[in-house]
């Protein structure tokens, strides 16, 4: 269960791609969009996934509605950092769509989510809680709520091995595994002539640090004035970084790209990658960078960096924050072709933990051994039906008329609505 | 490939538009003597506001003979009521640039680009004059040979402003839809 599927961004794009290596193995997967704001996914979705929108806001509502969707949940503290997005009308839904799952696996991908799935899912469905943040990147109201709810889950899957450690101290008795997300595959984008160019990519947002990657551009420029800082991306921090290149004349030298499509090819072609984010999850990009043997560059912020790379070897690692040790980090791979060709061809064997082939199995294992566990501590299993290939617990409840419903909000089961009503979900 | 005035960086900032790059496909005369190499801006007729690129480099390749001063391609009759009329010609600015080889560097006071006549507000086509093979070759500007194919999102330039009639005429250069360099004249925010 996603919050937006049809949203851009590292999280969304590897959990479709983990739905769809599931669904390529033979399971049984239904992708659960907690809301709907675009026509179409960003990102392609394997036709044997079944894709399942909640709440349908592609439409400005207004009047009576647009009061309702103004209002703020009651279960997702407004630390959580997209609680905007969970007003009452989308707790309400995603409680409802939690009810009517009563086996199978329920994998949820936010906090706000695994609050919900905390509150809402019963007993019967075996419960993952993903992770994709640094314990300390919560604010305080989720943390606690965290350290609350955690326990329940059958399994809390995190990240990095630092991400391990937090989780496991902070919720004593969860069962905190690390499994990464997978880099998406490039079908051999093959390094081209790499051009005096460095790039960066995310959202343009005060997380993703480019305000001080830009400053850190301009002690470069004064040095190699032939190299260009691309930057792709978009956000609202568009205007502001915009004012920044121009106070600092950067104008010939950094440019903001926008979206593209074609990252693969972008990233194959630049001579150096630079991560520059105040704080990460595990930083997606920047593997999908390495699987291209393109040098890496990047602040040491919790978590993600230092899982991923080894200083020197692989990429290099500067304080985080550290603008000027940054500046220095560019400059000495900028003028260092050996280094860079040394850098590179280690990322590309650093980025092989991170296959969709060295994944996949590790979230197969989990699930069949949550199921089995499940099996024998209930003597009686619900998820096992007969003639269930090739996992028997993975498989969902047949729900009634889920393709009538549209993209409304999902319906109950009529023996659920029975007891429990769902319009007072929240 | 046609020649062109390709573009390498453009630096507006201190009251002048500066514009760097190289001359390409085309090679210039080794020694062609004082103001042989030239910046040239054409103010775009009001009637095809539209027309960008390559239709106008058609249009300004007529006959270039000396010219003196920054508006010495005006034409004869002062500004008009509404500024579109009558104008046989279109408005040129000629600023001096400097050639080393292929490569150029040229620029112009940004005073110089609010349109002497008409209206003082416009876009202003870019071109290099130089000498080639014993006569004036007018090549327009514009960045085309590197990878980034749609420069006109991605390569933003700050704009400059001059004080007119008590208000801000913000002067701004930037590459058009088929990545040709023009600089545009408009109003500030009041």
């Amino acid at each position: 269960m996603l919050l937006h599927a049809y949203g851009m961004g590292g999280t969304i794009r590897t959990v479709i791609n983990q739905a769809n290596a599931m669904a390529a193995r033979g399971h049984d997967v239904e992708l659960v969009s907690a809301v709907r704001r675009r026509d179409e996914p960003q990102f392609p979705i394997d036709p044997r996934v079944r894709l399942v929108p909640l709440t349908d806001q592609r439409e400005q509502a207004s009047g009576y509605r647009a009061r309702l969707a103004a209002r703020r949940g009651r279960v997702v503290p407004p630390g959580e950092y997209k609680s905007d997005w969970f007003t009452r009308g989308v707790e309400r839904a995603v409680a409802d769509y939690l009810a009517g799952v009563w086996d199978g696996v329920l994998v949820t991908t936010r906090p706000g989510l695994n609050l919900l799935a905390a509150r809402y899912a019963p007993d019967g469905a075996i419960r993952v809680a993903q992770e994709h943040m640094n314990m300390a990147s919560h604010r305080p109201d989720v943390r606690a709520e965290i350290v609350r709810t955690y326990r329940t889950f059958d399994a809390v899957v995190v990240l990095t091995h630092g991400d391990r450690l937090e989780y496991e101290r902070a919720v004593p008795g969860a069962r905190v595994l690390r499994i990464p997300n997978a880099v998406h595959e490039h079908g051999g984008v093959r390094p081209g002539p790499r051009g005096k160019v460095v790039l960066a990519a995310g959202r343009l947002t005060e997380q993703k640090g480019f305000d001080l990657l830009v400053p850190a551009f301009a002690r470069v420029v004064a040095e190699h004035p032939d190299w260009q800082l691309r930057i792709f991306g978009t956000g609202p921090g568009e205007a502001g970084l915009r004012a920044l290149i121009e106070e600092l004349h950067l104008y010939n030298h950094v440019f903001l790209m926008g979206r593209t499509d074609r990252l693969d090819d972008e990233l194959a072609k630049a001579s150096a990658f630079v991560l520059s984010s105040r704080f990460e999850g595990l930083p997606m990009v920047m593997i999908e960078a390495m699987s291209h043997g393109t040098p890496i560059v990047s602040f040491d912020c919790p978590t993600g960096p230092a899982d991923v790379l080894t200083d020197g070897v692989d990429g290099l690692l500067v304080p985080p924050g550290d603008v000027p040790a940054l500046a220095d980090a560019l400059a000495r791979v900028i003028g260092d072709r050996a280094l860079r060709e040394r850098l590179g061809s280690a990322a590309l064997a650093g980025a092989a933990p991170y296959t969709r082939e060295a994944v996949t199995p590790q979230w197969e294992a989990l699930f069949e051994d949550l199921a089995r566990r499940r099996r024998g501590a209930a003597g009686v299993s619900r998820a096992a039906r007969p003639g269930d290939p090739p996992a028997p617990g993975f498989r969902r409840p047949r729900r009634v008329d889920r393709a009538a419903a549209g993209g409304g909000r999902a319906p109950v089961p009529a023996a659920r609505r029975a007891n429990r009503d769902p319009r007072h979900g929240g | 490939m046609k020649a062109h005035a390709e573009v390498e960086q453009i630096w507006p900032r201190d009251g002048r538009i500066r514009i760097i790059g190289r001359v390409h496909n085309l090679t210039p005369d080794p020694d062609p003597g004082p103001d042989a190499c030239r910046l040239v801006l054409v103010l775009r007729q009001r009637e095809d506001p539209v027309r960008t690129g390559a239709g106008r480099a058609d249009r300004a390749k007529g006959p270039a003979g000396p010219r003196t001063g920054p508006h010495a391609g005006a034409p004869e009759e002062s500004r008009t009521t509404d500024g579109r009329k009558e104008e046989a010609r279109a408005q040129e600015v000629h600023a001096g640039a400097a050639l080393d080889g292929h490569a150029f560097d040229a620029s112009v006071p940004i005073g110089d680009l609010v349109p002497a006549h008409g209206s003082l507000t416009g876009v202003w086509d870019a071109y290099l004059v130089v000498r080639a093979g014993g006569r004036e070759r007018r090549l327009r500007m514009g960045r085309v040979l590197d990878d980034i194919p749609d420069k006109t999102k991605v390569m933003i330039f700050p704009a400059q402003a001059v004080p007119a009639d008590d208000r801000l005429l913000l002067v701004r250069p930037r590459y058009t839809i088929r990545n040709n360099l023009s600089v545009d004249v408009e109003w500030g925010a009041r």
